[in-house]
């Protein structure tokens, strides 16, 4: 265990990939145990961990929202949203919001959120007199929408690091939790309007929603046929993902008529990127689970869990303070790798419901999203808005008031979770 | 693979029954995609990294400990085509792709030394290896913007 977790502290120091440090902190857990011939577990476990037939998802996914981004569909999220929130006072900071709901539905990431929609609202809102730091925040904070309500990479990964939990139920269990958080973004966007007196954007209503509605229905079907497919059992995981992606291609081309060949080839050449890290993650998971299966962490966790109260309510809160802190110095993927073996079987030993434990890991992780000092997100916000890092935290501060509400109903309220997997059975 | 996958879907929606051979078909794919991206991540400068330390570190601090990540690439590289070998030559079961069509998951396994030696070629950009490409990350919401 030692040398494990020397090599990890280590690798990671040094500004090795975090799969890296994985791979290798995993393999010096393995010589360990039966000296330099268990180095041998490297080849076997790296494919197993690529293999999963739920991976295929993944590239689909990736290249689904790159299509999509492509296509065009972002201005006309914006278009719609503005056309729904456009009278209201702070509207831009609300469409910011409402348009990453939409968006979440058919991309699952908040980087990828991120990037588009802030490319295009940022400059906006800058232009009407919103402060930069803010509207760098309040793009940052809505794109941790992404990965919550479905389809999400994140949940994927999940159910295939953890192979007893199915991603069916998580894309549905993410679906109260995420209109929970753009209630309580929306919240905080209406009461910071009022405070600083934020425009209001211009003409608005139902004719001109309907009108801006109509050209964005196409895309937003999309998400209709993954959940669709899949819960009338129409179609796998897999299935629903690649049929969206051949649907995005046909009004990409054929509808919106944005999409060419080279933009198709540049979209497949960042689905292979993307995806190599998210592969590359799973292999690593897999070669540095091998030696936490056998070393007996994931027991010893859980004891020093129980050891500090019996109250699950105080455990399940004090494993989110936990989270928070992993979430705040690695990005959401390497950090569920690493966490969600040894913690999951932990909290389900404890009496936890794995589906509910599940969406809390995931929640919570995300916000890591856009806090310091590895807020990928907010980071990216930051140098679209050109404003430093610092001040965008700042911005953020009152965002972060309603990821708290949300984790804490979430955290004390199972049902909130569990009442939509529980409907639909 | 997009397309066996969707055919798949496309006539299970049409006719109402599996067609089983696009299941087993990219069964067979998802290793040689999952370990062949690895390698593309890393010639592009994808995979994540804590950097917080060699940021701050003085100059030559910073310059061994890139040294040091570049000889782990190059060691995690090795030891993917060395035992990797061991792993393609040990595999001796057949994947059912229909009750004609078998293959040798040889075929499959051999993605592992294979994306090893890519990654050790890979490794002749050197430090550029680590660097991310930033600048692809807004290329989509620039074409969004057009």
């Amino acid at each position: 265990m030692t040398a494990t977790v020397a090599v990890f502290i280590l690798m990671l120091l040094i500004g090795a990939p975090i799969a890296l440090v994985m791979v290798f902190s995993g393999l010096a857990g393995a010589a360990s145990i039966g000296g330099l011939a268990f180095l041998e577990i490297l080849p076997d476990r790296m494919f197993s961990g690529v293999s999963g037939f739920l991976l295929m998802a993944v590239p689909y996914f990736i290249f689904t929202a790159e299509l999509m981004n492509r296509a065009g569909l972002t201005q006309r999220l914006i278009d719609f949203n503005n056309a729904l929130l456009g009278r209201v006072r702070g509207a831009l900071s609300h469409v910011n919001i409402t348009t990453s709901l939409f968006f979440a539905g058919l991309t699952g990431a908040a980087i990828t959120d991120t990037v588009a929609v802030g490319k295009l609202m940022i400059p906006a809102m800058k232009k009407e007199g919103y402060p930069a730091d803010y509207s760098a925040a309040v793009t940052a904070c809505s794109s941790v929408i992404g990965p919550i309500i479905p389809p999400s990479v994140v949940m994927v990964v999940y159910a295939t690091i953890l192979q007893d939990i199915s991603v069916i139920s998580l894309f549905v269990a993410g679906i109260v939790p995420g209109l929970l958080l753009t209630a309580a973004l929306l919240f905080v966007s209406g009461w910071l309007a009022w405070r600083r007196n934020f425009p209001v954007h211009g003409d608005g209503g139902i004719l001109p929603a309907l009108k801006a509605f109509l050209p964005t229905l196409p895309a937003l079907l999309v998400p209709v046929i993954i959940l669709g497919g899949i819960l009338s059992g129409l179609s796998t995981v897999t299935e629903a993902s690649a049929f969206a992606a051949v649907y995005t291609i046909g009004i990409g081309v054929f509808v919106y008529r944005r999409l060419t060949m080279t933009q198709i080839w540049g979209a497949l050449l960042t689905t292979v990127r993307l995806s190599g890290v998210v592969f590359f993650l799973l292999g690593a998971s897999t070669v540095l689970g091998w030696f936490v299966t056998r070393s007996g962490i994931t027991r010893e966790a859980a004891e020093l869990i129980a050891a500090f109260s019996d109250n699950p309510l105080v455990q399940i809160l004090m494993v989110n303070v936990l989270l928070l802190l992993v979430g705040t110095a690695v990005d959401v993927l390497p950090a569920l790798v690493i966490v969600a073996p040894v913690l999951v079987p932990a909290m389900v030993q404890l009496g936890f419901d794995p589906l509910h434990f599940a969406m809390v890991m995931i929640i919570t992780l995300n916000v890591g999203n856009i806090t310091p000092p590895v807020g990928m997100t907010l980071m990216t916000a930051a140098q679209i808005a050109q404003v430093s890092y610092e001040s965008a935290i700042r911005a953020s501060l009152p965002f972060y008031l309603s990821f708290i509400a949300v984790i804490t109903i979430v955290s004390v309220w199972p049902q909130v979770v569990l009442f939509m997997p529980e409907l639909l059975q | 693979m997009l397309s066996i996958s969707f055919l798949g879907f496309f006539y299970m929606v049409v006719t109402g029954e599996a067609l089983s051979w696009t299941y087993s078909l990219a069964r067979l794919f998802i290793p040689w995609i999952g370990m062949l991206s690895i390698t593309v991540a890393f010639h592009d400068g994808e995979h994540v990294a804590m950097n917080m330390v060699p940021r701050v570190a003085p100059k030559p601090l910073a310059a061994a400990l890139r040294y040091a990540v570049l000889a782990s690439v190059a060691l995690f590289a090795g030891l993917l085509l060395w035992f990797g070998w061991d792993f393609f030559e040990s595999t001796t079961q057949y994947y059912m792709v229909s009750d004609q069509i078998q293959i040798h998951a040889r075929w499959v396994a051999a993605c592992v030394p294979v994306s090893g030696a890519t990654l050790l070629v890979h490794l002749v950009k050197g430090f550029n290896l680590l660097e991310p490409l930033d600048a692809d990350l807004y290329s989509v919401a620039d074409a969004t913007e057009k």
